[in-house]
């Protein structure tokens, strides 16, 4: 069951990654950038054992790490930092609520996408120039996962739901 | 009680083996992980930019035949006037050649094109990448410099079976030696940060003081050929703007690129011909 939710809900990511860079592609046109890493983290830290749910964030970070200009393994390490964090507060909110959801959503990607910045500012030869861009691309990106959240989380239980992995038993309460 | 705070505590023990095990591990693992999830997602890549072309073919096949008459007498202009091109380039280079034994001068190296489709472009704040449907089973090489029908685009940072990664040259920080069009003094360009909305830009140092440029009246950077990874003369962009260095001893300048690297679809890779195996 475990190897199953991990195949499931990766696979689902790797979908939803691949999509977002065609979306990307398309946005280049107009010097826009979107960054989604927070989204991936969500639902697995929110709604998954930890057993199952930090293999599959670990996963994804090694996915958007293959093609990036940045060491080895940073994504992964800011996803399963990330992904601790939610873990570990998780408990105290209801973290079934779609809502709650978009809001840790919103919240650790834009911190994933301020360390990656604090990160790779170095490169940049006017740090501050940069600035408006920076912010620009969060501020799209913080918009794009407010509009498609709601749908990938559902998206991402229904499939686990059709290959028979039920999320009841993580529920707060039942148990 | 003491069982459950560890069961709460286990995801940071955790998350400090993974940061040990990735600050720790040797440079060799990661290179394979790396390039083992690049062959993963080339596939992936090349099938969604397949599916792009399908679906521009699908559109173009709505065009009225009128259009594509017209279309096909524009190529045929193009095509004659790239004929004579060719004659004139192929006259020149032999005189080149003949005058560089003559002369016992050094040789140019020298390229092998190879076109390629660009199956992404990526933007990102960080950095500016496009990702090519061509990798070493073709004879890509790291390092080998790519142009466009604008000019330079870049240069390969990764390169996968099937699949390369190109930095752009309005990458931040990714440095090449130049100079301006009809002069031979060396200046440094490199990729600035991204402006909101766009274009992009770069920055270039080091020009002599007696260079005059702005946005009225710029002036073209082209390659310099020094380093050997870019040939000279391929256009990088134009300056727009010049002011005085810090030193006093140099100007620096903005450099505006071809606004067409945004949306380019097919590039050209210059693999160097001592290079290839």
């Amino acid at each position: 069951m475990s190897g199953r939710t991990v195949t499931i809900v990766f696979a689902i990511g790797v979908l939803f990654w691949t999509l977002f860079e065609q979306l990307n592609h398309y946005l280049s046109d107009w010097y826009i950038s979107l960054f989604i890493g927070g989204l991936l983290v969500t639902f697995p830290a929110l709604r998954l054992r930890s057993r199952d749910s930090w293999k599959i964030v670990l996963l994804l970070g090694f996915w958007c790490d293959a093609t990036a200009p940045v060491r080895f393994g940073l994504h992964a390490v800011l996803f399963l930092a990330a992904h601790t964090f939610i873990h570990f507060f998780r408990d105290r909110f209801p973290r079934e609520e779609t809502t709650l959801g978009v809001a840790v959503a919103l919240i650790a990607n834009a911190a994933i996408f301020l360390v990656l910045t604090i990160a790779m500012i170095e490169r940049h030869p006017t740090p501050f120039a940069a600035l408006p861009a920076m912010f620009l691309d969060l501020f799209m990106s913080e918009l794009f996962i407010a509009l498609v959240a709601p749908w990938f989380f559902a998206m991402q239980e229904r499939a686990l739901e059709i290959a028979g992995v039920s999320l009841r038993r993580e529920q707060r309460g039942l148990l | 009680m003491p069982a459950k705070r560890f069961d709460q505590a286990r995801p940071f023990l955790l998350l400090g083996v993974v940061l040990a095990v990735w600050l720790f591990v040797p440079a060799i693992f990661k290179r394979f992980a790396r390039a083992s999830f690049f062959e993963f997602q080339a596939p992936i890549n090349v099938s969604a930019s397949a599916v792009r072309d399908l679906q521009e073919f699908w559109a173009l096949r709505t065009r009225s035949k009128n259009d594509l008459i017209e279309a096909g007498q524009q190529l045929s202009r193009l095509n004659a006037a790239y004929e004579v091109a060719l004659q004139k380039t192929t006259a020149l280079e032999s005189e080149i050649h003949r005058l560089e034994e003559l002369l016992r001068m050094p040789v140019y190296a020298e390229y092998r094109p190879e076109s390629a489709r660009v199956s992404r472009r990526a933007f990102d704040t960080w950095w500016h990448r496009l990702t090519i449907r061509k990798g070493s089973k073709h004879g890509i090489v790291k390092g080998a410099p790519v142009i466009f029908v604008g000019g330079v685009v870049g240069r390969v940072a990764q390169v996968g079976l099937y699949e390369s990664e190109v930095d752009l040259i309005s990458t931040p920080g990714l440095r090449l030696a130049a100079t301006l069009e009809g002069d031979t003094r060396p200046i440094s360009y490199h990729g600035a940060s991204k402006k909101a909305f766009g274009p992009f830009g770069g920055v270039i140092e080091y020009v002599p003081l007696d260079v005059f440029a702005n946005s009225v009246t710029p002036r073209r950077v082209v390659t310099s050929g020094l380093g050997g990874t870019y040939p000279p003369g391929l256009v990088i962009g134009k300056i727009t703007k010049l002011d005085l260095d810090s030193d006093g001893l140099f100007q620096r300048g903005e450099v505006e690129l071809d606004p067409r690297l945004a949306s380019v679809t097919e590039v050209t890779v210059l693999i160097p011909l001592n290079k290839t195996p």
